[in-house]
């Protein structure tokens, strides 16, 4: 499903924020980049995204080349991943549904396809009443749910989550991760950044670890950390 | 349909949103237009007046008396029938001696002194109307040549002339100022399209983010110029035509000016200037865009505040 053959990204000013990186996430994985902060982790999900072109490198996404896509057809690669944010990314002046049904609005689906889409897509995310509530009336976690549905809305076959939890507390979180962990078993490729390390513990899942824009770890239904010793200055021995 | 109301809707949001700003360039657009019309329908107006001037005469000959030495019985009418062959002649009215004689009546009929004389003095005259204007030293070049049966041509080509080149030169004044408020009018609608980009960048930015088609993510900015445009271009039109109606009721007092601007002309360009208005919109849209049309993908890094205005 996401293919990245020796993709680098040097920023101008001359930070590389990933280097080299190789990583395959097949079809209907769910996938956790980790990494402490700066080490490259929203880069790569922005690259994803053709937010930002690569310096060098490959990336496949759905078989295609995204990296030597046309401009005018990246809203097309959007169409087919939904992302997630730490931020939420609501529009205040919108209500829930407003929020959810504007992803399908500015695709130009007909009023009458988006009304039950966004309705059923609410009742999914566990917020079917509060449609008509504006975002600063819902809690965090219920915000991030809002936030869920507009991503999943269209039914995109990838879902790129940078650090969902990073603002919600640990409970709110679990909350979030049983919600995306429905969502990967529904079909969806789902990629999450994140340096939580209770939630990576817990859903025991492959895990890629990066470093100064580096992968230095690749694991199936790995932990936060390895069980080599982490040294004093924060980088792994193996 | 819900597309195109979509769009509308968020051509309007943004319209409400900088009230201030948007009054601002709509005025200057009302300005610009405004004068250019008003440029263009004194123009018209002068050019019906010219033309309508002394009647629409522009040259007078008076002639000689028939039955004078070499002048035959009929000279006049050959003269007139020749003279009305003439390309550069449209129209000539014989205006015999007894016609001339009470039209002098009528002219001088409160003052009874100026009626005592012998009405045989009064001269025939063929009254010619042009053509164009513009070719008046032709016609009276060529009437010189007929000087045995001619005793003087009285021409308003010199003050005709002297009205154009002042309509010329008003036009030129009217129609750069025009111009260059147009220009500032646009610089102005660019400027209110920037900032409501501003305003809405986050919307940009979920659009964007959710795969909106970058026309999509356009045209409700471009939608907001246009509509800019056409008010600023309405109101000129209304302004031109409320002003030119009151002149027309004043002319109508006044008599000798006609006001009476056709409405075919007005129709014709009360359309161009809106026309005119939208596109100005649009090109104003396009300029405020442009920064964020280029469909390069932003791999420049920049500062978070820079980020902002991510190219659209
Ligand atoms: N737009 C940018 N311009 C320059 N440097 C950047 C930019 N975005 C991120 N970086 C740098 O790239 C590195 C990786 O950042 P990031 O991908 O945000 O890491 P993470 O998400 O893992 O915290 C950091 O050193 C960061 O400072
Ligand atoms: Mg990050």
């Amino acid at each position: 499903m996401i293919r990245l053959r020796e993709v680098t990204k040097v920023y101008e000013g001359g930070v590389v924020a990933v280097r080299d990186v190789e990583l395959d996430i097949q079809k209907g994985a769910f996938v956790f980049l980790v990494g402490p902060s700066g080490s490259g982790k929203s880069t790569l999900i922005r690259l994803l995204l053709r937010q930002d072109t690569v310096t060098r490198g490959t990336i496949w996404v759905a078989g295609k080349d995204i990296t030597q896509l046309p401009a005018w057809k990246v809203p097309f690669l959007r169409r087919s991943v939904g992302t997630v944010f730490q931020d939420f990314k609501l529009l205040p002046n919108k209500t829930v549904g407003e929020n959810v049904a504007f992803a399908l609005e500015v695709l130009g689906k007909p009023r009458s396809v988006i009304g039950p889409q966004v309705q059923q897509v609410l009742e999914l995310v566990g917020l079917k009443d509060k449609g008509d509530r504006y975002p600063r009336q819902l809690s965090g976690g219920e915000q991030q749910r809002v936030s869920i549905a507009r991503a999943f809305v269209n039914r995109p076959p990838i879902l790129l989550c940078d650090e969902p939890t990073g603002n919600l507390d640990p409970a709110t979180s679990v909350g979030i991760m049983r919600l995306l962990d429905r969502i990967n078993r529904s079909g969806t490729t789902v990629a999450m950044a994140t340096h939580d390390h209770a939630i990576v513990d817990a859903m025991q899942r492959r895990v890629v670890q990066l470093e100064d824009g580096r992968i230095i770890r690749d694991q199936q239904s790995g932990r936060y950390e390895t069980e080599h010793v982490v040294e004093v200055d924060g980088s792994v021995a193996q | 349909m819900n597309r195109l109301g979509f769009l509308a809707r968020e051509a309007l949001i943004n319209l409400r949103r900088n009230l201030l700003v948007v009054m601002g360039a709509v005025l200057a657009v009302f300005i610009s237009l405004a004068l250019a019309f008003g440029a263009l329908v004194v123009n018209q107006l002068l050019r019906i007046n010219t033309l309508a001037w002394q009647d629409g005469v522009h040259i007078i000959a008076f002639l000689h008396d028939e039955g004078l030495a070499g002048i035959p019985a009929g000279a006049h009418q050959a003269l007139v029938a020749e003279v009305t062959s003439w390309d550069e002649v449209a129209n000539v009215t014989y205006v015999d001696k007894a016609a001339a004689w009470a039209e002098y009546q009528q002219i001088f009929a409160d003052r009874p002194d100026y009626l005592n004389i012998d009405p045989s003095v009064l001269p025939a005259s063929a009254r010619i109307e042009l053509t164009n204007i513009d070719l008046y030293r032709d016609v009276q070049f060529r009437l010189a040549s007929e000087s045995q049966l001619i005793r003087r041509v009285e021409t308003f080509g010199e003050q005709i002339e002297q009205l154009s080149s002042l309509s010329t030169v008003l036009n030129l004044l009217g129609l750069g100022l025009a111009l260059v408020l147009g220009m500032s009018a646009v610089i102005l609608i660019a400027n209110t399209i920037r900032m409501a980009i501003y305003a809405r960048r986050d919307e940009v930015a979920i659009m964007k983010l959710v795969g909106a088609s970058n026309w999509f993510v356009r045209i409700p900015f471009v939608l907001e110029g246009m509509i800019e445009g056409l008010i600023g271009a309405g109101l000129a039109v209304a302004t031109v035509w409320v002003a030119f109606r009151n002149l027309r009721t004043l002319g109508d007092s006044i008599e000798i000016v006609s006001f009476a601007v056709p409405d075919r002309f007005f129709l014709t360009w009360s359309i161009r200037i809106l026309l005119f208005g939208a596109a100005a919109g649009v090109l104003g849209s396009v300029l405020g865009l442009s920064r964020y049309l280029k469909d390069e993908d932003g791999s420049r890094p920049i500062s978070a505040g820079a980020r902002v205005l991510e190219p659209l």
